[in-house]
């Protein structure tokens, strides 16, 4: 069997910067990613589904009332992502879930983070937007927010010189948007990585003192390599399915293993701007409309990205008025007519942000396949409400009217997925130690959104990074 | 233990998940997929900025059987086309919907019948008539009831939505809407941006402490 000294499954922020710096110790390094290795020029400015297959996979839960996707390709969520890299407020560490346990485990703290933050904000070059560059749609989300007298912050982006071609998350046509293609896996490869693609794990096997990886390469030929050292980095769906198809090969696995699972809080918020407000143009600039709002982080934990929208982002919500207001329901001639008249100029789309328990499980079906459920549980339902409360405020006070998501009240999950293998200090409640190491098993890492134990009350992408540089770190100098 | 065919092999012929991977969708960005055997992107110019998805209506796939019109009804129904929309715009069906039957992404055709079936259940019931016989507003209430009792029903609009609204098989959809679709960027456009502070910030880095 081909041995390497490290083996790393996924090559997103989890699997390309450990990749590097296990790579600049000498260490032999293998990354093996189920996507293909895609260029600028892979990037069609197209929202059809076909041509985003290559970018990510998308599961619904078991009852079809969420919706979540991880992305593939070389570089992972990085060639998909709207690319907000914002730094988690404090209280997101401390946060307790409802029996009173500290998801984040004492010794991970935003003020021990924020080295590891730095090192990554000076890899990818990540800078603030300038007002420039916030599009209309952020401009009048930020204007909202004024009217109320509250705040509004640009966001920090690795972003160059943007064409706001309003494609971000099809993969940036134009190279602007940093992924980990332009920075940690070419420099990870000059120092002997080796980065394999379309190769899909399907277990793990102890062997000896290592572990065999066993894949299907790109021909979907079965395939077999060995480390002593392992890294799981293929998403918060991929990393705990990948262990529980291993149950039978890796004895005593943490029995936490796919459960815990969080979708960030994402809840998404749509408005109708007032009457004679300035025209939004939805679809022009970043997906991430350029601002934040943390005006309502200190009272209900919850922040806000404005974000621009296709089209498409309308046919995928279940997009109604309330109060008898016409649509009120996402379909036929009343929907058609309100979509017609309101966009681009006046719908504008937005994503809040929160801290809420993980209730949710990931699992695999017969046939090995990832399958997940997030519970409507009272404390799920307590926080929609919550969020939907915000929304509704920032509507009356701004003569804005916030419309409902989804037929039973609004969007939640999408593209956050995290926990599933989460770390933390409690043995029996999180598989992984601070150190992403899964405690069942010595030298088998955990450092994708998997192991973050919960929400992260921004965008999580940045504190993924951070946390596999802190995992990185920690590996080379003890392992 | 052949896990290579277990984890990227055969499709399974009618499947839950693969059906939901192919036809649902996420907010911003995930959308029915273009009709790869007759459009692909090269062809329809998507995968170079700067061209526009040219409309194809010749590629849209007629209805021939009962099945096949009472799914083309329940397109019309879910965005309505210029028979039902007094101001004659296109809809589903001119956006190509039913092209979802032949799309190998997606487990229609093979649910064809059952969604046919299920629809015309729920018209006869609330209207003692099958589906195709019914006024567009009977047949809105129709697609409402129905989704109440089969939740994936949601789904299958979504579908049907995002063949319009999100441009999935041409353009007609996107155009309705003033949409330009694939461009070489705005931001030299007044459009683009305010250009100058908004808002107040709470912050000056862009993240709180």
């Amino acid at each position: 069997m081909e041995a390497f000294d490290v083996v790393i499954v996924g090559s997103g922020f989890g699997g390309s910067i450990p990749a590097l710096r296990l790579a600049g110790q000498g260490r032999r390094v293998l990354v093996l990613e189920q996507g293909e290795r895609l260029t600028t020029k892979d990037f069609p400015q197209d929202w059809g589904f076909r041509a985003q297959t290559r970018l990510f996979n998308a599961y619904t839960s078991k009852d079809y009332r969420v919706f979540m996707r991880y992305g593939k390709g070389l570089g992972g969520g990085s060639l998909i992502y709207a690319a907000a890299m914002l730094r988690s407020p404090s209280e997101a560490f401390e946060f307790r879930d409802k029996t009173g346990y500290r998801v984040w485990p004492t010794s991970v703290t935003r003020q021990v983070l924020d080295p590891y933050y730095a090192k990554v904000e000076a890899m990818m070059h990540i800078s603030r937007a300038s007002w420039a560059d916030v599009p209309k749609a952020g401009g009048c989300f930020a204007m909202l927010l004024d009217k109320m007298g509250l705040t509004c912050d640009r966001t920090m982006y690795p972003i160059v010189d943007c064409l706001q071609c309003g494609f971000c998350m099809t993969g940036c046509p134009f190279g602007k948007k940093k992924h980990l293609g332009h920075n940690y896996i070419p420099q990870a490869e000059t120092l002997g990585a080796e980065f394999r693609t379309g190769c899909k794990v399907h277990h793990l096997e102890k062997d000896g003192e290592g572990y065999a990886v066993h894949y299907a390469d790109v021909h979907n030929v079965a395939q077999s390599v060995r480390s002593d050292l392992l890294i799981l980095a293929a998403s918060a769906l991929e990393s705990p399915a990948i262990f529980l198809r291993s149950k039978p090969y890796l004895s005593g696995l943490h029995p936490q293993v796919g459960k815990n699972f969080n979708q960030n809080g994402d809840v998404a918020l749509v408005f109708l701007l007032p009457e004679g407000f300035p025209k939004a143009y939805g679809y022009l600039g970043r997906n991430n409309a350029g601002v934040i709002t943390y005006a309502f982080w200190d009272e209900h934990r919850i922040t806000i990205h404005a974000g621009a929208g296709p089209p498409a982002l309308f046919a995928a919500l279940d997009v109604v008025r309330e109060g008898g207001r016409k649509p009120d329901v996402p379909l036929g001639l009343e929907f058609k007519h309100f979509l017609k008249q309101n966009y681009p100029d006046r719908l504008i789309s937005s994503l809040a942000i929160g801290l809420v328990d993980g209730d949710g499980e990931v699992s695999v079906n017969s046939q090995g396949l990832v399958e997940f459920d997030v519970p409507m549980n009272e404390t799920l339902k307590a926080y929609i409400d919550r969020v939907a409360g915000v929304g509704r405020r920032i509507a009356q006070e701004t003569g804005a009217e916030l419309l409902r998501t989804s037929d039973e009240s609004f969007e939640h999950g999408d593209a956050h997925p995290l926990a599933t293998v989460r770390m933390g200090d409690d043995a029996d409640r999180a598989p992984c130690d601070p150190n992403g190491e899964i405690r069942s098993h010595r030298n088998i890492f955990v450092t994708d959104g998997a192991c973050i134990p919960g929400g992260t009350g921004v965008n999580p992408a940045h504190t993924i990074a951070a946390n596999a540089e802190r995992i990185a770190e920690w590996i080379t100098q003890n392992r | 233990m052949d896990h290579a065919k277990q984890v990227k092999g055969e499709r399974p012929a009618i499947d839950r998940r693969a059906f939901l991977y192919n036809a649902c969708i996420w907010s911003a960005g995930a959308v029915m997929a273009g009709f790869a055997t007759r459009l692909s992107g090269d062809e329809c110019g998507f995968s170079s900025p700067g061209f526009t998805r040219p409309v194809l209506p010749n590629a849209c796939i007629q209805a021939t059987t009962e099945t096949e019109r009472t799914l083309a009804l329940l397109v019309e129904t879910v965005v309505p086309g210029p028979e039902t929309d007094p101001d004659g715009a296109p809809g589903g069906v001119e956006s190509c919907a039913l092209n979802l039957l032949a799309d190998d992404y997606y487990p229609f055709r093979a649910y064809a019948e059952g969604l046919a079936s299920i629809i015309n259940v729920q018209a006869q019931g609330d209207f003692g008539k099958p589906f195709a016989d019914l006024a567009y507003k009977q047949r809105l209430g129709v697609l409402v009831a129905a989704q109440e009792s089969l939740p994936i029903l949601r789904m299958v609009y979504r579908a049907i939505r995002s063949a319009f609204y999100g441009g999935a098989y041409n353009g007609v959809g996107l155009t309705y809407l003033g949409y330009p679709g694939p461009n070489l960027g705005y931001r030299h456009i007044p459009e683009a941006s305010f250009r100058r502070a908004v808002c107040k910030e709470l912050t000056t880095t862009g993240w709180m402490s």
